[in-house]
């Protein structure tokens, strides 16, 4: 039963509201996430429903004429709904490179986290991860499930160019830089997979509640992978 | 086609903008102030997604080379088709090899130049706005061709169309309280309200800061979608406004919202421009 103090429902303007959830994000409430956006797509009055680590941004297409309705529809959903089936999401393996040419900051951090290059790179590649939502660049996983070993905070000065394709660990997170941007994370390895393509359908084949998995590879594993990629037969789905 | 000959500071090419896209990362872009790119298609009849260019504080040198229809709105820009002065919200028929130059901005900033049956690049996720990473190119870079539909325009005899006149100089914006302005005290939210606050040198289609900071020790949040006019307050106390090209989610907490009017209005000003935010109690 969903206890009907969980959430809170806001204005944001006009016709966009946002749901936002008291708990710390967690896998039951990303699903609960999921299920609702997609109950939510099918209502005629929901032009987009976003994702975020706990909340949901609704815009419709009109004017919001009764907040409170919208409170009492989430409770309704979410009272019938007792058991939330689990969201069955996709495996991913991607494959980094973890080798110093491609991992500008690794040293600097597993001196910082006092751990072995190697063991870090463990830490980092065994774990699986869960994507939450997409944001901050095109392509962007949100992911959780980095190792409290790995933690550490974001540069004071953030990089003016991280290229894309970096794989890197900031805060509590770690993340894939799909395109080319400013960034504060230090990066700890580079993974020829291309995470955004606007000229593909879809643009972006990774999907909140699908999981990635890191696989460390040499650089010259590396090199093939990028071919197979460009010729289009490396497959890195589960 | 239209032929670019010199760019200007900073051109673009907009539509109504690519909306169904944030839930992968991607902007929604499109013009920065809508009422005057909606302005601008209307006097031309044409339909509102129509792709024009947005020119910011000094526009383009353009070549025509077909005949067709063009007019302008937003910010005022000195405008010479052929060498003559021609004036906002007025369409004006150009022919092929005429030439139209638009110079800097005299009040507002952000002009628009539509042209009848609209601009017609590729369009990608369903858009022709350019947006870096996304259109092959994020702004008009070069001196290019650009391909133009067919003019369908049959202009309107005996009817004037009124300049409107629009208060770029007014420094109010409008703004909703944010899901976190609850949780600012009264000296925070009075130093908000009661002072006037100018736009840092650090505004561009994706956001807006502000130079005054607000002094506090704010929470980061768990990351949510932000949309076009959300305020952030970043850890050091700056006040970004998130603008149309803006990141799609944020981490910082959403002290306001502009509402539509503001966000218009904001896009507007530059540098230095004064602004000032009245709460407006619920939406």
């Amino acid at each position: 039963m969903e206890n009907k103090s969980s959430f809170i429902v806001m204005e944001i303007n006009q016709n966009t509201f946002l749901v936002e959830w008291y708990q710390k994000p967690s896998e039951i409430l990303l699903n609960k996430l999921l299920f609702l956006r997609k109950t939510l797509k099918k209502h005629p009055d929901v032009l987009i429903c976003r994702m975020g680590y706990k909340s949901l941004l609704i815009q419709l297409n009109k004017k919001i004429k009764n907040l409170e309705w919208w409170n009492q529809y989430f409770n309704k959903i979410l009272i019938k709904i007792e058991k939330y089936k689990n969201f069955e999401g996709k495996k991913w393996i991607i494959p980094v490179c973890y080798e110093n040419n491609f991992a500008p900051d690794i040293i600097k951090l597993s001196k910082a986290l006092k751990l072995e290059v190697n063991e870090l790179i463990h830490l980092h590649s065994k774990k699986i991860y869960k994507v939450y939502f997409i944001g901050f660049l095109p392509g962007f996983p949100y992911l959780s499930g980095l190792d409290p070993r790995l933690h550490y905070r974001r540069k004071v000065k953030p990089k003016l160019n991280v290229p894309k394709g970096s794989v890197a660990i900031g805060g509590k997170q770690t993340g894939i830089y799909t395109a080319d941007s400013p960034g504060g994370w230090h990066i700890i390895g580079f993974t020829p997979v291309s995470f955004f393509n606007p000229k593909t359908s879809p643009p972006c084949f990774i999907k909140p509640g699908d999981t990635i998995c890191f696989e460390k590879i040499d650089s010259n594993s590396l090199k093939d992978i990028e071919v197979g990629i460009r010729k289009g037969d490396y497959n890195f789905f589960k | 086609m239209i032929e670019i000959i010199r760019r200007g500071i900073y051109t673009s090419i907009q539509d109504a903008g690519r909306f169904n896209y944030q839930n992968i990362g991607v902007p929604i872009s499109g013009p920065m102030d809508q009422q005057a790119f909606g302005i601008a298609n209307q006097i031309l009849n044409n339909v509102y997604n129509t792709a024009v260019l947005e020119c910011s504080f000094m526009g383009p040198k353009i070549k025509f080379h077909k005949n067709t229809y063009i007019s302008i709105a937003g910010a005022e820009m000195k405008t010479e088709l052929n060498g003559e002065k021609i004036k906002s919200y007025t369409p004006y028929k150009v022919n092929k090899g005429d030439i139209l130059s638009m110079g800097t901005s005299k009040y507002g900033c952000r002009t628009y130049l539509s042209i009848s049956g609209g601009i017609k690049t590729e369009k990608v996720l369903g858009s022709r706005s350019q947006f870096k990473g996304i259109t092959s190119e994020g702004n008009i870079t070069k001196k290019v061709l650009i391909p133009i539909g067919k003019s369908d325009f049959i202009p309107k005899v005996g009817v004037m169309l009124k300049p409107i006149n629009i208060d770029y100089e007014n420094e109010i914006l409008e703004v909703y309280p944010g899901p976190e302005f609850k949780i600012l005290d009264n000296t925070q939210k009075k130093f908000l309200l009661d002072n006037v606050h100018h736009i840092s040198s650090l505004n561009n289609r994706m956001a807006f800061r502000l130079e005054e900071k607000l002094i506090c020790k704010l929470p980061e949040i768990w990351t949510s979608p932000i949309i076009p006019g959300t305020i952030q307050c970043t850890p050091d106390g700056s006040l970004i406004i998130i603008m149309r090209d803006g990141q799609v989610t944020g981490g910082y907490p959403r002290i306001f919202q502009l509402n539509k009017r503001s966000i218009n209005l904001l896009s507007q000003k530059t540098t230095r421009s004064r602004i000032r935010f009245k709460l407006l109690s619920k939406v």
